[in-house]
């Protein structure tokens, strides 16, 4: 016949779900974070890509910057049409930051 | 008192339980969400640049009509005063006689369109043996003289419908090309010179609405 579970097997069997169910939880939490991450960087590209595309549409833009949810993109251009873009994140992170020569209309 | 203790824990798990499933699900809606929103921009102005608007492509209501380009092909120089023509091609596919056009460019710039009818090897020796093999085309009607590069177009249309980017191929079916996330009120927008994109997704967990720019409307 069954003599059924101590105690100490009981709490040993808690504290193994509850180290997979951390496990579990924090592998959500770090993917969540990542996808948050790769949501801004393409907010980034987004406005960056159409920045550029700006500039080599628009004759004699300059300067500027764009928000977007969850950062800001800005540039600058100078004389010879090279095109410095920076993109960051609202606490300031550097998301990427790039250097292009732009063909003018 | 154990069994008030035991059923806490089974009620902790549970509620644990859900809602990890809550966060995955709605994980997967974010994820589904940034693909689609990849996909949709990537393809779209890739495919805008190869052309002019106008005369490669055109824009109405929630389709973008087009000839989609899908490859270059050097002109090998054999007599051309048949239907046939002697290439390498390198593009993003195989030709295929059924949808495909041809637009032949002269030493000049002078441009010639054709239809392709058929597609085989060539035996002829073509350049470098570094480039791909060469291959024979016959077309629908005789190759203008001197033609040095051949355009291989493909007519399609591309669609914001039923949630999700859909790409038709000649006279076949919408087949999506990314989940289907977006609402109703997504919209190729005109503004000015400017051909864009209005995206707002249908489960609003997925994030919050994006424009996009996608080609000069010139």
């Amino acid at each position: 016949m069954s003599r059924g579970f101590t105690l100490l097997e009981v709490v040993v069997a808690l504290v193994l779900l509850e180290v997979a169910v951390l496990a579990a939880v924090g592998t959500l939490a770090v993917a969540s974070r990542t996808l948050a991450e790769a949501e801004h960087l393409e907010r980034a590209v987004v406005e960056a890509e159409g920045a550029l595309d700006s500039l080599a549409g628009v004759p004699g833009a300059t300067s500027g910057s764009r928000t977007f949810t969850g950062g800001e993109v800005d540039w600058s251009i100078d004389t010879t049409g090279t095109v410095s873009l920076r993109a960051q994140s609202v606490v300031g992170a550097i998301l990427f930051e790039l250097q292009s020569a732009v063909r003018r209309p | 008192m154990a069994l008030l203790l035991g059923l806490f824990i089974v009620h902790l798990g549970f509620t644990t339980l859900a809602r990890l499933r809550r966060a995955q699900t709605r994980l997967e809606v974010r994820t589904d969400a940034l693909v689609a929103t990849r996909i949709t921009r990537h393809v779209v102005r890739r495919e805008l640049r190869h052309g002019r608007h106008g005369d490669d492509w055109f824009v109405n209501d929630d389709s973008i009509f087009l000839r989609a380009f899908r490859g270059t092909a050097l002109v090998c120089p054999y007599d051309t005063l048949t239907l046939e023509l002697t290439v390498v091609f390198g593009g993003d596919r195989r030709p295929d006689p059924s949808k495909d056009s041809v637009l032949l460019i002269g030493p000049l710039g002078s441009l010639e369109a054709r239809a392709l009818t058929g597609v085989g090897s060539s035996s002829n020796p073509c350049g470098p043996t570094a480039l791909p093999p060469p291959e024979t085309w016959r077309l629908d009607a005789a190759v203008p003289p001197g033609s040095v590069v051949a355009r291989l177009y493909e007519r399609g249309s591309y669609h914001l419908s039923a949630s999700a980017l859909r790409y038709r191929r000649g006279a076949s079916g919408r087949q999506p090309l990314t989940p289907e996330v977006w609402s109703a009120s997504s919209a190729w927008v005109r503004t000015g010179r400017v051909l864009g994109l209005e995206a707002r997704y249908r489960d609003s967990e997925a994030g919050a609405p994006w424009s996009a720019f996608l080609a000069w409307l010139e």
